[in-house]
């Protein structure tokens, strides 16, 4: 599908609107994403959930750090939506707070571990020879370990705190996102116009940056939709396991909360309810979008016919 | 001097490690892609190399192209060794020498626009301060290929042209540097044959104008009598002869030579025409036959064929083949 | 059977374990904190000594390994801070078998269960029926695990009151034969039902290589025969895709461990999974690596296993 583009560039522009423009011809995936109705709901949901979390100063009803007295574990009203938590905290409000920490924390990991892979996964695909191959070594062997336990392991070492998360999630999980890229680079060296950049002289950064990554763009972004998935899940089970920040609640910490305080045997079903369900909704929001890139811009370009 | 040697390869080889799957041990065998191989090429002139798939042509202009190391031999370029020249060197060296490719359809980025493309050599070079004066440099050189320089143009996309447009970019691309020394390879095979005739046009046209000196590789030994001053016939590795291209076409001393030149379809219908051709493919030698490569072949191969390689001898002027019954 | 081939894994499959060991080794030794804190930190005094002896904490780095290798080959991983005087190969030695149990019933149901969804949505691929199945995978996938045991904890167990609230037996029940092993299914049928939710991962799989597949048969044969031969190819195209499949299971059986340990812990379930979480809360390091480490043996054998069921099946890498 060839990206047409008839932007003049005057020589006079800055360069920061000559990158902006450059990225114009991106919106061309909109009518082929368009057609997936799938794609199109996970992006309004996603739309929906950040909307909703950016404004959640505006929007909670109740200042989720209060504990008042007079409303423990009420089930929800009128006046407290989601009804209050042991501590009398509001849950409603709570999960918009929470949100805004469960979105950045899974967003930016997932960004760190795409940013990692990818550029391992170039290395490897690249330069090939025995980096690479001791690369996919590592990768598989990574693939075969358990992975949770392995991450509890770090985990209980380094302590609980946002760090920890991040830093346990990205040293284990760039290896899925690494393999495709790699596999998406080896196939765009094969190319003769990489020959022809060779022969006329170009280093290497100079055809990674201008040849291959511009074709592997594609794969990196759909699986970094992907990838949000799974972290905004490790994040949500890790915290669950007590290795969240308390200073900063994400959805994950107040389903930890929910079982510490003993929501579970007295059926306070609202305290734990709307977490998770906030985790899943969104978890399949990103996954829809993810799943619709996947197949119509990554599948597509090696004609594997797609499905939602 | 107008005539010195320009570019002369020396025994120039190429041998491919080919390993069986899962061969652990023993001794690789080993692809003899290209095999000792010699030829001067002057400047000004067209050197043609005519050859069928398999014989190893593209090969020798990758390693002329320094994308493939030789395995022995030298290169010299206007009398300096380049044959172990590094990154940096071959980079100051590029800017004299180009390829211009067989693929129009692989050979551009899709995603890129004519004007990044052909602008490249110059952007990776350093060459310009400003964008405007690469632009113009750009639409000077897409003039001379023949190509619009109107800004449209230039936003346009490999995949909005037209093979034998592409292959233009291809050429524009190739000289923006000023390069001297052209390797085309097999630039027109991959085109309509309507449009081969115009794009060869313009390669010979600027010849004339920029005093370029070509290494024209080909399948077709019509188009390397047209064109070439001096053809070189090469199979299985070998070159088998090597002469003036008047020379070669009136007097083919190697049995291969008058192989090719009997296939060539003639223009009107000869009901014998066909009938003598022999049979066979060229090979893909790991381990080559001894003797002549071409004894298996060959009418005339006997006994001495089959024991010693021929070499090449000088027969007549400058007429070189390798072949024990001439 | 190709030999080779086998060593090879097999090979790998010692690097993988080896690695899971040297990390077992060098994580508490590179961790703030000490050596000695990570054996033997919070237990009583006396204990402390003898764990110090036996794993030579106070030697040399090298000694030290010497004694662990030693160690884990005899089976002492040391032991648990929060239970002892038992031993953490005690502890795993109970837990074991009722997580091994629970995964294998989750991965025996959901892999035909995958590759009967897969074929269907792949046979049928960009109809509704497709992208219903697709749906019903891609969110099952993306809702937590332990979310998904919480719900059905609550409505199967604490309201409708269907299945037990916990563990793996009935306590001081004291049945015996077959009263018992309908006693263990019925406690188990929660968890597996959580760990089931996984399927979708195969499903996807399954569908992927299908579509891939009957499009090249399709094409192929596609004058040749009339509509029984449908069926044919149906069935041939499956069992094409089925390779995928099978390596994928290995790959998955790292993340079905992980989601045990969730789900074991909101059932209270005696599992691995459950003496992992807790040994998480209360910072037992011995336990944890031993875990771990178990878990890592379990999927290197699973996965070989699964190996070796793959040569089988493929033709290609079989002489």
């Amino acid at each position: 599908m060839p990206l047409s583009g008839n932007r003049q560039f005057n020589d006079t522009d800055s360069r920061l609107s000559k990158s902006i423009r450059a990225i114009g011809p991106l919106f061309a995936w909109w009518p082929e994403y368009r057609k997936s109705k799938v794609g199109v709901i996970g992006l309004i949901m996603v739309g929906i959930f950040i909307f909703a979390i950016i404004l959640a100063p505006y929007i909670a009803t109740h200042d989720p750090t209060f504990k008042d007295r007079d409303f423990m574990w009420k089930a929800p009203s009128f006046s407290h939506f989601f009804g209050t938590t042991a501590q009398g905290k509001d849950v409603f409000s709570q999960l918009l707070h929470s949100g805004q920490i469960s979105l950045m924390i899974g967003v930016a990991a997932a960004g760190a571990v795409t940013a990692m892979g990818t550029i391992i996964g170039l290395i490897a695909g690249y330069f090939g020879g025995i980096v690479d191959e001791i690369l996919t070594r590592i990768a598989d062997i990574l693939l075969v370990l358990p992975r949770l336990p392995l991450m509890l392991v770090l985990a209980a070492y380094l302590g609980p705190g946002m760090s920890t998360i991040v830093f346990v999630v990205v040293i284990l999980g760039w290896t899925r996102i690494a393999r495709q890229v790699r596999a998406q680079v080896m196939s765009c060296k094969q190319h003769t116009y990489v020959e022809r950049a060779k022969s006329i002289g170009a280093g290497n950064f100079h055809i990674i940056w201008n040849h291959i990554l511009p074709n592997v763009a594609g794969v990196v972004i759909a699986n970094f939709v992907l990838e949000c998935v799974t972290v905004i899940m490790l994040e949500a089970g890790l915290s669950f396991l007590g290795f969240g920040d308390p200073l900063h609640q994400s959805w994950g910490m107040m389903l930890f909360n929910a079982q510490n305080e003993g929501a579970f045997l007295f059926g306070a079903w609202w305290q734990w309810l709307p977490p998770g369900a906030c985790i899943a909704v969104l978890g399949i929001a990103f996954s829809f979008i993810g799943n619709t890139l996947n197949d119509r811009f990554v599948l597509r370009l090696k004609n594997i016919k797609g499905g939602a | 001097m107008e005539n010195e040697q320009y570019f002369e390869v020396d025994h120039l080889t190429k041998f491919f490690p080919v390993k069986k799957r899962g061969q652990f041990f023993g001794k690789p065998i080993y692809v003899h892609a290209v095999d000792d191989v010699q030829f001067t090429v002057r400047k000004g002139k067209t050197y043609g190399v005519v050859g069928e798939s398999g014989c190893g042509k593209t090969t020798l202009a990758r390693m002329i192209m320094h994308l493939e190391k030789p395995t022995s031999g030298r290169m010299l370029f206007k009398g300096q060794d380049i044959t172990l020249f590094n990154g940096k060197q071959m980079k100051a060296l590029r800017r004299q020498m180009q390829m211009v490719f067989q693929d129009p359809f692989g050979s551009l980025n899709p995603v890129r626009t004519i004007r990044n493309i052909v602008a490249e050599p110059v952007r990776v070079h350093h060459i310009f301060q400003n964008r405007q004066d690469e632009k113009i440099k750009v639409q000077e050189m897409l003039e001379t290929v023949g190509l619009s320089s109107s800004d449209e143009m230039l936003e346009k996309r490999p995949g909005q042209l037209s093979g034998g447009e592409r292959q233009r970019v291809g050429i524009a691309s190739a000289l923006i540097l000023g390069a001297e020394f052209i390797v085309a390879d097999e630039p027109v095979s991959m085109l309509d044959a309507s449009i081969r005739a115009d794009i060869i046009a313009l390669m010979m046209k600027l010849k004339e104008e920029k005093n370029l000196t070509y290494f024209f590789i080909t399948h077709e030994f019509g188009m390397a009598r047209a064109i070439c001053d001096r053809i070189a016939v090469m199979y299985a590795g070998k070159m088998v002869e090597v002469a003036d291209a008047a020379s070669i076409v009136d007097h083919p001393l190697h049995p291969y030579t008058q192989l090719l030149i009997d296939a060539i379809p003639p223009l009107i219908p000869d009901p014998n025409w066909g009938k003598n051709i022999s049979e066979g493919e060229v090979p893909y030698f790991t381990v080559p036959p001894p003797g002549c490569r071409y004894h298996p072949r060959c009418s005339r191969a006997d006994e001495l064929c089959k024991s010693e390689i021929p070499e090449l001898v000088d027969y007549r002027d400058g007429h070189f083949a390798a072949c024990h019954h001439v | 059977m190709n030999w080779k081939w086998l060593i090879r894994r097999l090979g790998f499959m010692l690097m993988v374990l080896a690695v899971a060991v040297i990390l077992n080794f060098l994580i508490p030794r590179l961790m703030p904190g000490s050596a000695k804190q990570a054996y033997a930190g919070k237990l009583p005094e006396a204990v402390q000594v003898k764990i110090i002896a036996r794993f030579g904490l106070d030697k040399s780095i090298w000694e030290q390994f010497v004694l662990y290798i030693q160690n884990t080959l005899k089976g002492d991983l040391g032991m648990s801070f929060s239970n002892h005087p038992n031993s953490v190969t005690y502890m795993i030695g109970n837990a074991l078998p009722w997580t091994l149990f629970l995964l294998l019933t989750a991965t025996i149901i959901t892999v035909p269960l995958g590759y009967v969804f897969g074929v269907i949505a792949g046979w049928r691929a960009g109809s509704k029926t497709d992208t219903g199945i697709q749906i019903g995978s891609l969110s099952l996938l993306a809702t937590p695990l332990f979310w998904i045991a919480m719900v059905l904890l609550y409505v199967f167990s604490a309201q409708l009151g269907w299945f037990p609230l916990r563990g793996a037996e009935t306590a001081y029940s004291g049945y015996t034969g077959l009263k018992w092993v309908g006693d263990v299914l019925w406690h188990a049928v929660l968890p597996v039902l959580a760990l089931m939710t996984l399927f979708g991962a195969y499903e996807m799989i399954m569908r992927n290589t299908m579509v891939t597949t009957l499009r090249e048969n399709y094409i192929i044969t596609a004058e040749a025969k009339g509509a029984s031969e449908n069926r044919v190819k149906y069935k041939h195209a499956a069992r094409n895709a089925l390779l995928p499949l099978i390596t994928s299971v290995g790959i998955r059986f790292a993340t079905i461990v992980g989601g045990s340990v969730f789900v074991e812990n909101i059932f209270s379930y005696p599992g691995i999974g459950s003496l992992i979480f807790d040994a998480v809360i209360s910072y037992d390091f011995p336990l944890l690596q031993g875990a771990f480490l178990i878990f890592s043996i379990v999927t290197v054998v699973v996965v070989f296993l699964l190996d070796l069921v793959y040569l089988r099946l493929d033709p290609r890498i079989r002489y």
